[in-house]
């Protein structure tokens, strides 16, 4: 069973009067343990398809299936619940909260989880994630004293530690130099060989692209080489 | 527990705005508990007038006395034979700390050729000096029981009857049976009783003389005095139960029974505290407002985060009214501080009011903290805190989490 799936999914959007085509009837199929680039120039869509993978948007027509559960038509409190136990995010600009520490970042979303695990079970997780992502040393330090490459290695943590079937990237390496972008892919490279963890993760960096299992292209809100349907 | 860190840590994290919504709702707090504090002072002082310097705390009268005595008042007298029988029960009363008999008279005073009308108040010399903590005693000396026909004048009465102490006045009055009767007496000094009517009209005369001018041996009240005003209602029951037992048919009322003056002023300082409760709260609201739907719109993009990683809506609305609480308390806090200092140094100073409607001194007031004024006012400042920020978070919570993360 693949672990997303959309289905001839579009997605418009209202522009004052015209109606513009983000992405327009996309497939694509993504089997457990891939590590899927989407690439594609800006504005070709590649956000919009994250954002639909990830349930956090609606498509205008189509379906979407994740680990086997339609999601594009749940219910919002559902489509939450769905979101804590199956999908991680990294985002470009990390979002990590600035008020919490590394660690305290990385616990939150166990706290998200309709089924909360017992402190111990968390802070166990915590350290677990910390630890492969490299930062246990930063774990009591805030997001404003750490520099964007480590920012985004708790970003990933916090993405992996609900042990979730799908991790999505969007540009998660535009605001990092290009030694520190290649080793976040690197990490998240490891982290899916390791630990069979899907990542779809979105990029323009065509050096990065190189380190994907499969690379899909975006073009005008058309998918090419997306397999399904 | 994380939630409340991070609702915690969130306060702190423009402080210069946190400084300035606290000053805000610590402000309106403190004028709260400051308004509060001079309402509830001045309510004590109408209480203490009207115990200490009218009706103690209770008053026993024979049964039927309110509704009856204007149209016959010899029937509701208390026998003398009685007193000593109640003067007994109050003895074993815990409490109780002063009795004393009182006989309300009216009549006619005389000084040479000026004759006034008077309102005569008999009183035990002794005992009436603690019922009247309010009196002060202006020219000459107060009442004696070694001068049975010593008596005391309100201020007004003695510029009308052009008396002062040591003048012989002859005064003249009904007697129970329909009589006239009169009697000589010296003035002992001129008091001033605290309102104007009470000292233009208000002759105090030892019991003895006044039950020779009426002449009874009956008398028309016992007052008693306790050593806690909270305990009134508790001894009132208790004499009620006490009193048929032992075949009084006597009726026990308390000041608030017979303080109609206050009980009205208390009515309407009241709604007025409300009143400026509601204004105050709605001005914390408004001040706040701004600043909450500020420092929550700039945090959009962090909200779109948390629904991104799965936190429903109520979460995000959950998470801010935390925080407002936190501010509210905060501020609640602060200004509950900054009033009851404030409240500490005025009522050091004294609040001196200009002589209110009816009363023939100014008033020195205080600042009262009243506890559970105080803990109505906290919480009105932290629940106008979170209505403020109530607004907003709602808004917050109910964007897209698309839009929310494009922010």
């Amino acid at each position: 069973m693949s672990v997303l799936d959309l289905e001839e999914v579009s997605r418009d959007y209202q522009i004052g009067r015209e109606r513009v085509g983000a992405l327009k009837g996309v497939c694509l199929r993504v089997d457990p343990g891939e590590f899927l680039a989407v690439v594609g120039p800006s504005g070709s869509g590649k956000t919009t398809l994250l954002n639909l993978a990830g349930c956090i948007d609606r498509p205008t027509s189509g379906r979407v299936t994740l680990d086997g559960q339609r999601c594009d038509d749940l219910p919002e409190g559902a489509l939450s619940a769905l979101r804590a136990e199956k999908i991680g995010f990294v985002f470009q600009t990390f979002n990590l909260i600035p008020v919490l520490t590394a660690a305290e970042n990385v616990e939150y979303p166990l706290l998200l989880r309709p089924k909360v695990p017992p402190l111990r079970e968390r802070r166990k997780r915590v350290a677990e994630m910390l630890e492969r992502t490299g930062i246990s040393a930063l774990a009591r330090r805030r997001p404003d004293e750490m520099s964007g490459g480590e920012r985004q290695r708790v970003a990933i943590a916090r993405a992996l530690v609900g042990r979730p079937s799908l991790v999505l990237a969007d540009e998660a390496t535009a605001n990092l130099d290009g030694e520190t972008a290649a080793q976040i892919v690197g990490l998240m490279r490891e982290l899916n060989e390791r630990q069979g963890v899907t990542f779809v993760f979105s990029t323009h960096d065509s050096r990065l692209q190189g380190m994907a299992k499969r690379v899909v292209e975006l073009r005008d809100g058309l998918l090419h080489g997306g397999r399904g349907c | 527990m994380l939630s409340f860190r991070l609702a915690f840590r969130n306060i702190f994290r423009n402080v210069r705005r946190t400084v300035l919504t606290l000053a805000a709702i610590s402000v309106g707090c403190s004028a709260l508990i400051l308004n509060g504090g001079v309402i509830f002072n001045i309510f004590r002082g109408l209480r203490e007038d009207a115990i200490y310097g009218r009706h103690g705390h209770l008053q026993i009268f024979r049964r039927g006395y309110a509704e009856g005595h204007l149209a016959d008042p010899n029937r509701f007298m208390i026998p003398e034979v009685e007193y000593p029988r109640v003067q007994s029960i109050l003895s074993g009363v815990p409490h109780v700390t002063t009795v004393t008999r009182r006989l309300s008279f009216s009549g006619l005073a005389q000084n040479r050729d000026t004759t006034v009308s008077f309102l005569g108040e008999g009183v035990e010399p002794e005992a009436d000096a603690k019922f009247h903590r309010q009196l002060s005693i202006v020219a000459g000396e107060g009442l004696a029981s070694g001068e049975p026909f010593g008596v005391l004048l309100g201020k007004g009465l003695a510029e009308r009857v052009h008396a002062g102490p040591g003048d012989y006045l002859t005064l003249l009055s009904q007697t129970t049976d329909g009589a006239l009767n009169a009697i000589d007496v010296r003035v002992r000094g001129v008091f001033l009783g605290g309102l104007k009517e009470y000292d233009d009209w208000t002759m105090k005369v030892p019991l003895e003389a006044a039950q020779k001018l009426v002449w009874s041996q009956r008398i028309e009240a016992i007052v008693v005095l306790l050593d806690d005003t909270a305990a009134t209602r508790a001894v009132r029951e208790r004499l009620e139960d006490l009193f048929p037992k032992n075949g009084l048919d006597l009726e026990v009322r308390t000041w608030e029974d017979l303080a109609l003056f206050h009980n009205q002023v208390v009515a309407l300082f009241r709604r007025e505290l409300h009143v400026i409760t509601l204004i105050v709260s709605v001005i914390v609201i408004l001040s706040i407002a701004n600043t909450m739907t500020m420092s929550i719109f700039e945090r959009t993009r962090e909200f779109g985060t948390l629904r991104a990683m799965g936190a429903r809506p109520r979460r995000i609305v959950g998470l801010l009214l935390l925080e407002g609480t936190f501010l509210g308390l905060a501020g609640a806090a602060a200004g509950l501080l900054v009033g009851a200092l404030v409240a500490r140094v005025v009522s050091r100073v004294g609040i001196t009011y200009p002589s209110p409607p009816g009363s023939s001194r100014p008033y020195v007031g205080g600042i009262d903290l009243v506890p559970a004024y105080v803990i109505f006012s906290c919480a009105s400042s932290v629940a106008a805190t979170v209505v403020a920020t109530a607004f907003p978070a709602l808004r917050a919570a109910r964007t897209r989490v698309v839009d929310a993360l494009r922010q």
